[in-house]
């Protein structure tokens, strides 16, 4: 299968930059707002990618890229990484944190087989894909001083963040049973050497003459003598990891449908102290995506409410994209339809692509994209504002990986 | 090359008194790993596979004596996890058995677990 991926900088390029009316000014330090989520530059394309459902949705909020996050994989892990919140007996805001939790894997699952995984209902997958994402930043911003100018200030923000992949499309089950039977053949194999042995040992216990079983001193002697036993015996596994991670490797690309929603919230705490914080901001994704062999439709919902500044502001975003592979042929297009807070003079903006690859001969393309941004005043202006380009080289269009 | 676990136990399985009662077990590989496992009565191979199955084991009065060795073969293919772990269940006899290996491992990395039971 052909895999290529939509390139959007090459559009983005040519479109130019994303000119939306601010609610106001933020405070010098504070991560980019209004129309852009925390995370999207103001002069950077807004395109349907960086509106997806993110992974991490407390981070974006923030507007932060930890270099290192902690996931604790345990309950004492996580009360560990939770126990910068408390200092001297009180409540603090950590000035620099970043967590991630799934808190479903911080226990144990023996019931629960790789089948199961395979086969998860709705309710299921989102009670084993979610995550919590919980980060603190500290930052120095410019405060009144009282005397008409201003003075640098710390503050610190917390944001914490919910996350969930309620549908996770299928996976390719078929190399699993090649894993699977890979296990059973060596287990097959190196048990029955193990049992063999097993049965001329314990023939020296002369277990039939025990009705009340083996005294606890011999039964932990047997089993020493077996794990040596399955030590000795112990079978080469190289091949069986060669062959799992081959599966691993196929089984991420996903096929149907996978869904993903995502909410964060953040607070400003100027005085580092948990009781005294202002709110900061607020965002909400859902996105849905059908992924086939040649063909991506992926729909998503996301809205921001943004008090970075003091001024409440909101920006809503509705957005799809459908990508088709097929042959020599590609085409990408998708459109964003984005409603901002009632404070500007403009409140509805839309913005379109449609980019199309043609291969010619060889590795040799003809591409054309055509793009309309939100800069355009009003919708009337599509074409007016909309830039078309068409050229040769490589391929421009590829099926998004999931 | 991945981390390897590896580790063997011993029970022990009161059958009974009523010598005609049915005793099964029953092998989980759990934390949604992959892998395989085959399952020996004395040294003759009763059964293998992955997904959990019931194995009739016989009569409790047939049984006494006798030993059930389970060989399994475990990986983690889970990225949300590095714990393995088998479960083998033995039933039917004067209480339930739950011998259950787990451990953690790396990413990727096996497990190789034998749990052997001794029917009294």
């Amino acid at each position: 299968m052909r895999t290529r991926t939509l390139l959007v900088g090459a559009v983005a390029g040519w479109v130019g930059s994303v000119g939306v009316a601010h609610a106001g000014d933020p405070p010098a330090g504070d991560p980019p707002a209004s129309d852009s989520l925390p995370g999207e530059s103001a002069d950077e394309i807004s395109d349907l990618d960086k509106l997806r459902a993110p992974d991490s949705p407390a981070f974006l909020l923030l507007g932060v890229s930890p270099v290192e996050i902690q996931r604790p994989t345990t309950p004492k892990e996580l009360s560990v990484a939770l126990g910068s919140f408390v200092s001297s007996g009180s409540l603090v805001v950590p000035d620099s944190l970043s967590v991630e939790i799934a808190p479903y894997w911080l226990f144990w699952h023996p019931a629960l087989t790789g089948d199961d995984m395979a086969t998860s209902s709705p309710g299921e997958a989102a009670v084993r894909n979610f995550t919590v994402s919980l980060g603190t930043t500290t930052r120095s911003l410019g405060q009144p001083d009282g005397m008409g100018g201003t003075i640098d200030a710390s503050v610190t923000d917390l944001a914490l963040g919910l996350r969930t992949r309620w549908l996770d499309g299928r996976r390719r089950a078929a190399c699993w049973a090649d894993v699977d039977q890979a296990a059973q053949a060596i287990a097959a194999r190196q048990g029955r050497e193990m049992a063999a042995r097993m049965v001329e040992i314990t023939a020296s216990y002369h277990l039939e003459s025990r009705p009340d079983g083996l005294p606890e001193a011999e039964r932990k002697r047997l089993q020493a003598e077996l794990e040596q036993v399955r030590k000795q015996k112990a079978p080469a596994l190289v091949e069986l990891e060669e062959v799992a991670a081959r599966c691993v490797e196929a089984s991420a690309a996903r096929r149907g449908l996978v869904g993903d929603v995502a909410v964060a919230g953040s607070l400003r705490f100027p005085g580092g102290q948990l009781d005294d914080g202002d709110w900061l901001a607020a965002g909400g994704w859902i996105t849905l995506s059908a992924q086939g062999e040649s063909h991506n439709l992926i729909a998503l919902a996301r809205a921001l409410a943004d008090n970075a500044s003091g001024e409440a502001s909101l920006v809503a975003d509705l957005g799809l994209r459908y990508v088709l592979v097929h042959g020599r042929y590609a085409l990408s297009t998708e459109g964003i339809y984005r409603r901002l807070g009632a404070d500007v003079d403009d409140q509805d903006l839309f913005r379109v692509d449609v980019a199309v690859d043609m291969r010619l001969y060889g590795t040799v393309w003809f591409t054309a994209t055509f793009a309309r941004d939100f800069a355009a005043a009003d919708a009337g202006e599509v074409f007016a504002l909309a830039n078309v380009k068409w050229g040769f080289g490589g391929p421009t269009v590829q099926l998004p990986g999931e | 090359m991945a981390n390897q676990i590896g580790e063997t136990r011993v029970h022990t399985y009161e059958v009974g008194a009523a010598a005609a009662r049915k005793i099964t077990a029953r092998v989980t590989i759990g934390e949604g790993q992959r892998g395989g496992w085959a399952a020996f009565l004395d040294d003759r191979l009763l059964e293998k596979g992955s997904a959990p199955r019931v194995l009739g084991l016989g009569e409790a009065a047939a049984l006494r004596g006798r030993q059930l060795l389970i060989n399994s073969v475990v990986i983690d293919v889970r990225p949300e996890t590095n714990r393995l772990s088998v479960t083998t269940q033995v039933k039917g006899g004067r209480k339930e058995l739950l011998a259950r290996h787990k451990n953690v491992g790396g990413d990727g990395a096996t497990a190789n677990y034998v749990t052997v039971v001794i029917f009294i």
